[in-house]
């Protein structure tokens, strides 16, 4: 009977929680009430797609029911041009290997691979789930899930979500088996076998693996195991406070200033629906840490993102999603543009806020005018906004390696070549670009990459005038002396 | 290869969009004032040129369009004996003003006005009282327009852009 599959289904992987997520194809909302029993029917039914964190309270602690990884096997190009090859990439050779991975991470725990249920999500993704016997202090799950997924990293295989996300009941709800992605196909169960990845009938016919799930529950004893060993392995993780060393200290009088990527500017002003807000904080953070932002100085700017947000999003939810993700953000994950062929979030960002490429120049311009206009020659500022110019014309990133030669850069700037070459000695000088030359010879033709700082440097007190009272020809060039 | 008229008239167009410079020396010699006065007057934070908010030692500069008119301005103003004193006061409300957008500037004690269309008015010339001073800046355009200056790339666009804008562009 339905509802006794639907009790059972809720059993096993449906948590007791005062609120779930409910995706369709507008995206992921928020749902302030627990996961009703017609709430299943419809995901089961291929409806709205229920999402769930494993995270609930028991007594004055926190537990979680399940522990789950998400690993990204084909990309979101292929799923919207070929769905089919997409889901047979999933369950091939990739999914295998990505289920090998973790499988190596979790023996290494003393969780044996016989433990573990497969899904398809029904798009991109393996789903691998881990159920206890009894719900698991959510500490100790968030111990181990982490360490699987930095073990599956170990092994290459990055696993993009592992949930419980954080330790202490925040986080990111999981998308739950036997669903229909709305962008995607119908999400089935799946076998991990040792050589191969074996599809299960979907709902309701494999109605059945309910059982075998059931009868894979791991004991406590094991997890506990496990718990202690992922504790043991884990290195602190920093929640802010103190920057990485190699990132240099930049004291701005305005933060707004700092970013200067009119996309990321228009994000902070605007917002995003909730369904976009925790991959687009992601974007936000990696552009702040490039920036040169501290966690500290992040704080308000991430704070003002938040509250811009449609329904806005809870100021302590998004602190502590700063805080918690700060050490592991990567500035190399920065919105790339353009994104006519990018991600979907890439796609989104880029026919939303994208200004085009003039303004964008400009923007990037701002802070530098701001800092340097009156410490440098007209010659400099104008090689630096040629430098903007082709960094924008190259879809680069601010700081990105721009690839050109002595001809292009000069055109641009309008520069000859005595000119050209002080005022690039000028902002060498001031440590506000650097360049490498990758052919030889003399002239025009000569290839090079050039990069500009960032964080961009301040410039010194005294720069120019230090410079001018020498009689030098400008303030940059008698600091080489 | 002969271009159609519109095409003609679309290169044209872009030409006239394009940012041309001047040297001091050229100006000078545009607005007919000795090199040295225009230096002075430089020197002196008269004009704040739009591309060299503070000029370097020795920098070579370059005045575009709006500097060569202000420059023009103080010219004409000097030319009908307006003291240094009485001149800054007058470039004070010079300063609020996009001169662009006028075809002269009239100037009545130390007050400064601008004219936007002469063909809709009676000629303003002929209505200027005692102490009142007209600037017609159609004038330097024509000279501007004769003697083009030196055409600068889109990155001087791009800088004069976010001097003028600043942050906010």
């Amino acid at each position: 009977m339905e509802s006794d599959v639907i009790a059972a289904f809720r059993r096993l992987f449906v948590p007791p929680g005062k609120r779930h997520g409910a995706q369709d194809g507008a995206g992921w909302r928020t749902v302030h009430e627990p996961v009703s029993d017609d709430d299943l029917r419809a995901h089961l039914q291929g409806g709205p797609v229920i999402g769930v964190t494993p995270a609930h309270r028991r007594g004055a602690a926190w537990a979680a029911g399940f522990i789950a990884l998400e690993v990204d096997i084909a990309t979101g190009d292929l799923c919207r041009r070929d769905l089919v090859a997409a889901r047979e990439q999933v369950l091939g050779f990739d999914g295998h290997r990505a289920w090998a991975a973790v499988r190596a991470a979790s023996e290494d725990l003393g969780i044996p691979g016989a433990y573990w249920t497969g899904a398809y999500s029904g798009r991109r993704s393996l789903h691998l789930f881990l159920l206890p016997e009894n719900p698991l202090p959510l500490v100790d799950a968030h111990a181990i899930a982490k360490a699987i997924a930095d073990g599956a990293a170990e092994h290459g295989v990055p696993v993009c979500t592992a949930c419980p996300t954080s330790p202490d009941g925040w986080g990111m709800l999981f998308r739950l088996p036997w669903g229909r992605h709305p962008q995607g196909a119908q999400g089935h169960l799946v076998d991990l076998g040792l050589w191969e990845l074996n599809a299960r009938p979907p709902y309701p016919t494999d109605a059945q693996a309910l059982g075998i799930i059931a009868s894979r529950r791991v004991p406590h004893e094991n997890l506990q195991g496990a718990a202690d060993i992922a504790r043991a392995r884990r290195s602190p993780v920093s929640l802010g406070g103190v920057p990485p060393e190699d990132t240099p200290k930049v004291h701005l009088p305005d933060t707004d200033l700092r970013i200067t990527r009119p996309c990321i500017a228009g994000l902070i002003q605007r917002g995003v629906p909730e369904n976009h807000r925790h991959e687009v904080a992601l974007l936000l953070r990696s552009e702040l840490k490039a920036a040169g932002f501290t966690v500290e100085e992040a704080l308000p700017v991430v704070a003002r993102y938040a509250r811009a947000c449609t329904p806005p999003w809870d100021l302590a939810e998004a602190e502590y999603d700063l805080r918690h993700n700060w050490a592991d953000t990567d500035p190399a994950k920065r919105h790339v543009c353009p994104g006519a062929h990018g991600s979907r979030l890439t796609r989104y960002l880029h026919e939303r806020e994208c200004v085009g490429g003039a303004r964008c120049a400009a923007h990037r311009l701002g802070l530098f005018t701001c800092l340097w206009g009156p410490h440098l020659s007209g010659n400099a500022k104008a090689l630096y906004a040629a430098l903007c110019t082709l960094e924008v014309g190259f879809a680069r990133r601010p700081g990105d390696e721009v690839h050109t030669t002595v001809a292009q850069l000069r055109d641009t700037a309008h520069l000859v070549e005595y000119a050209f070459k002080a005022a690039r000695r000028e902002l060498e000088d001031a440590g506000l670009v650097t360049h490498r030359r990758l052919s030889k010879g003399r002239g025009h033709g000569v290839h090079s990459v050039y990069r500009r700082a960032i964080p961009m440097p301040l410039p010194e007190a005294g720069f120019h005038w230090e410079a001018a009272a020498q009689g030098s020809v400008n303030g940059a060039r008698s600091r080489r002396v | 290869m002969t271009r159609c008229p519109r095409e003609r008239g679309d290169a044209q167009r872009r030409e006239q969009r394009m940012l041309h410079a001047w040297t001091v020396e050229e100006v000078a010699g545009i607005i007919g004032v000795p090199y040295r006065t225009v230096r002075r007057w430089l020197a002196q934070g008269l004009v704040c040129l739009r591309l060299h908010k503070v000029p370097q030692p020795r920098e070579r500069l370059r005045l575009v369009q709006d500097d060569v008119e202000e420059l023009w301005a103080i010219a004409a103003l000097r030319q009908q004996g307006v003291s240094m004193q009485r001149l800054r006061r007058i470039l004070v409300r010079l300063a609020g003003m996009r001169l662009s957008e006028f075809k002269a500037i009239l100037v009545d004690g130390d007050d400064v006005i601008g004219v936007r269309e002469q063909g809709d008015l009676p000629p303003v010339w002929e209505r200027l009282t005692d102490g009142q001073i007209l600037i017609r800046l159609e004038t330097i355009r024509e000279r501007l327009t004769d003697s083009p200056g030196e055409r600068l790339g889109e990155a001087w666009e791009l800088l004069l852009r976010a001097e003028e804008v600043g942050f906010g562009v």
